[in-house]
């Protein structure tokens, strides 16, 4: 992507972000909250207009040819609801079909996701009674569905359990290891640093680091490399009030 | 066993007095109330003689196949799990035969002990009459095993149900009516005698009450009940009394019932007492609902997941609750406003068409404001998503218009009709759908949220789309406006193929909207989708 730029108002979210994601990577996106994390990916995803910039997914362009760029994409949003009046297995068909999937496909692929998932045997509750890590894990799968090479997932494996998350990790990993590309966004930076092999840090929408995993760590933790970026650390002074107790 | 059982039933119903004291004191209440109910019966018993045995036997056969049959049916209504429940004895080894004995034997063990006495309240009415002879002594406790194997079978049933609320749900309106249809029956039989019969025209202000249910002819309806099985033991000794009919045979059928039910008692229990086994069914290799009826492409992925939110989502689902009231309010107000019936015959139908075809789908982005990311994700094309989405609506409508063309045909009395109506409403389905289908995309307004009730309105900034609902509707009426025009003329009675022409122009100006709808609302889909998720995303 280059010179991806989104302002809200008066307010950017996105300043001009250039980034270049090879292919058969597992690409960590890092930053605090309200960093453009959310704003970033929806617009490599196409689903938020850019006010400039391109993005090109192996080479083709989003926004100009968005058809066979979604082709090889797939998408986990943060926060946008599913169809939660479908049950488990509706959704994942319903992903299926919409992708332009034959029958026998949706069949099995949506029985082989179910297992991996862990969610076969909730397949025929409604989606609006799943718990969120429930609703995470088939969001993932439906952006799976269509085998894409690109997963573009946001927050992924909030308030997912760790065993469940272990296994979507797994999933990933072997996908990445067959060629595909992962682009994920987190605030775990334990998880970011032990799955990616190429990260960024990005707060007030800039990139303040991008590389391979080891260069951007440069021998530190991801945590401490972090907060030196984005330089969280100055909002504990002035709080001392917290420290005299109020009895 | 037969004393552990019983024992068993005892404990389970002094436990269930371990129970808030509010909850008892009601138990209580309902306890005098049926003991006072029993009271009432057999006083009213002991005075029989008034009427004659042909009344008597009448009122008997229909109140006890009303207790009969509500035995059998308010457990079904009611019950959510049945107290020594058969399979829990799975493990001991027991016969069927012999638990399913026993088991009806426990019964007694509770509230049920109360149709002791009620089954005794006609031996008492009988003994004014003595040609009954020792018949009333012979079916009390025929009727007694009957009652129970009635209420036991009806519990299993009626725990059975727990998993289809929706049946239990007509089970008990069909209950309702018939078990009231039963005392009502019994009320009109009883009347029109007691008013004759009570002293110095106490009761004469009943008078026209009696008037007013003579046309029912309850004496045929007495008789209707009294002849089906599940009278023939109460009525009986009436048919002794009265000398019509062949009471032993009455008897006969009552026995082969018993029997009947006893078989299903035994039964039931035998299949509860069944070992499960592991079904080899592949769960994952179907494919659910209302996919397996549509194609898999994106189009009939939008139209599947349309037709389970027009069933799920309360929100569609209002309509279907506001559809049949329709009907009902225009004609009342037609009659109150004396408009003659050839022409307010043909104003319901068409009203419910628009009210279906407009109603959510000309706002149906902000409806399903779920679908927006999804089908941009995956690039799905407005022209298909448009296409899905009006699927439901014309199949609801082609419902609507076959059931109701007929019936508007009937009351307006004229075949002319037929094209007429057919004109207006294939007009205002498809005009509605089509021009839904573009306006929904151009102007979209806060909707209500998936699930949420249909009135609830959502507190989001922007427009509350008075706008878009008032030029969606008045659009909708302009598509149909020729087919209305040329039937207006029709009903005028100016000469002219009037009804053919409103069917004619009615067909193309209807596929007309619907073409043009959807394609511009496909192609400004197509084009403002990023638009359409920001706005999705603001409510």
């Amino acid at each position: 992507m280059t010179g991806l730029t989104k302002t809200f108002g008066d307010r950017v979210a996105v300043d001009d972000i250039q980034l270049t994601v090879s292919a058969g990577s597992f690409f960590g996106f890092v930053g605090p909250n309200g960093a453009g994390k959310t704003t970033t990916l929806s617009m490599v995803t196409g689903l938020l207009r850019p006010d400039a910039g391109v993005v090109k997914i192996y080479g083709v362009d989003v926004w100009e040819n968005a058809a066979l760029a979604k082709r090889s994409l797939g998408v986990l949003p943060d926060r946008l609801r599913l169809f939660d009046r479908l049950t488990g297995s509706e959704f994942l068909h319903h992903a299926g079909a919409l992708r332009g999937l034959d029958r026998q496909t949706i069949i099995r692929r949506v029985a082989d996701l179910e297992r991996a998932f862990g969610i076969e045997h909730s397949a025929k509750r409604l989606v609006a009674d799943y718990s969120a890590g429930m609703v995470k894990k088939i969001a993932i799968a439906a952006a799976m569905i269509h085998s894409p090479r690109l997963l573009v997932l946001d927050e992924p494996f909030e308030s997912v359990d760790p065993v469940s998350a272990e296994v979507v990790i797994d999933i990933l990993k072997k996908f990445a290891a067959a060629g595909g590309t992962v682009v994920l966004s987190s605030h775990s930076m334990d998880l970011i640093e032990r799955v990616c092999d190429a990260v960024a840090i990005i707060a007030d929408g800039r990139v303040l680091a991008v590389g391979p995993i080891d260069d951007v760590l440069a021998g530190k933790s991801l945590e401490d490399r972090f907060v030196e970026l984005a330089g969280g650390a100055t909002a504990v002074e002035g709080m001392e009030w917290l420290q005299s107790f109020s009895d | 066993m037969v004393a552990e059982l019983l024992r068993l039933k005892a404990r389970l119903l002094r436990n269930g007095f371990r129970r808030p004291p509010i909850r008892i004191i009601g138990s209580g209440l309902l306890l005098v109330v049926a003991l006072a109910g029993l009271v009432v019966l057999f006083d009213a018993a002991s005075r029989v003689s008034v009427f004659d045995g042909l009344i008597v036997g009448r009122v008997i056969a229909v109140l006890g196949a009303d207790v009969s049959l509500g035995m059998l049916l308010l457990p079904i209504m009611f019950s959510r799990m049945q107290l020594l429940e058969p399979r829990a004895f799975l493990g001991y080894g027991i016969r069927s035969s012999a638990l399913a004995a026993v088991l009806l034997l426990t019964t007694l063990v509770g509230p049920a002990l109360l149709l002791v006495p009620l089954v005794l309240v006609p031996l008492v009415a009988w003994r004014a009459f003595p040609e009954a002879g020792a018949l009333p002594w012979l079916v009390t406790p025929l009727l007694l095993v009957q009652l129970l194997l009635l209420l036991r079978v009806g519990v299993a049933l009626g725990a059975r149900l727990r998993a289809h609320p929706a049946v239990r749900g007509w089970i008990r309106l069909l209950g309702v009516v018939v078990l009231l249809g039963g005392l009502g029956t019994v009320i009109a039989l009883v009347l029109p005698r007691a008013v004759l019969l009570a002293p110095e025209r106490s009761l004469a202000s009943l008078g026209p009450v009696v008037q007013a249910l003579a046309p029912f002819h309850a004496e045929h309806i007495a008789d209707l009940l009294g002849g089906s099985p599940l009278a023939s033991l109460w009525g009986a000794p009436g048919l002794a009394v009265a000398g019509v009919g062949s009471p032993s045979a009455a008897v006969w059928i009552g026995i082969v019932e018993l029997v009947l039910l006893a078989l299903v008692w035994w039964g039931l229990v035998r299949q509860s007492l069944r070992p499960t086994h592991a079904l080899h069914i592949h769960r994952a290799a179907r494919v659910p609902g209302w996919f397996r009826g549509l194609p898999p492409s994106p189009t009939g992925a939008v139209a599947a997941r349309s037709f389970i939110y027009w069933v799920r989502d309360p929100r569609y689902r209002v309509v279907f609750g506001v559809l049949p009231i329709l009907p009902v309010v225009t004609i009342a107000a037609f009659w109150v406003g004396g408009v003659p019936n050839t022409i307010a015959a043909m104003v319901p139908l068409p009203l419910m068409v628009l009210v279906l075809a407009w109603s959510t789908i000309h706002n149906d982005i902000a409806y399903d404001s779920t679908a927006v990311w999804s089908h941009l994700a995956a690039q799905t094309r407005g022209i298909h998503d448009r296409l899905g989405r009006i699927r439901p609506v014309l199949a609801f409508g082609a419902i609507l218009i076959a059931i109701g063309t007929p019936i508007t045909v009937w009351a307006q009395g004229s075949t002319a009709a037929l094209p007429a109506s057919l004109g207006i409403t294939i007009a205002l389905l498809l005009g509605g759908v089509g021009v839904g289908s573009g306006m929904s995309v151009r102007h979209p307004y806060p909707a209500p949220r998936p699930g949420d009730g249909a009135f609830t309105y959502p507190q989001a900034s922007g427009g509350t789309g008075g706008g878009a609902q008032g030029g969606s509707f008045f659009l909708t009426i302009l598509v149909a406006a020729p087919p209305i025009a040329a039937t207006t003329l029709w009903l005028f009675e100016f000469p002219g193929q009037w009804p053919l022409i409103a069917l004619g122009t009615g067909v193309v100006s209807g596929l007309l909207a619907l073409v043009i709808g959807i394609r511009s609302g496909g192609s400004t889909f197509d084009r403002r989708g990023p638009e359409l998720l920001a706005f999705t995303m603001q409510n």
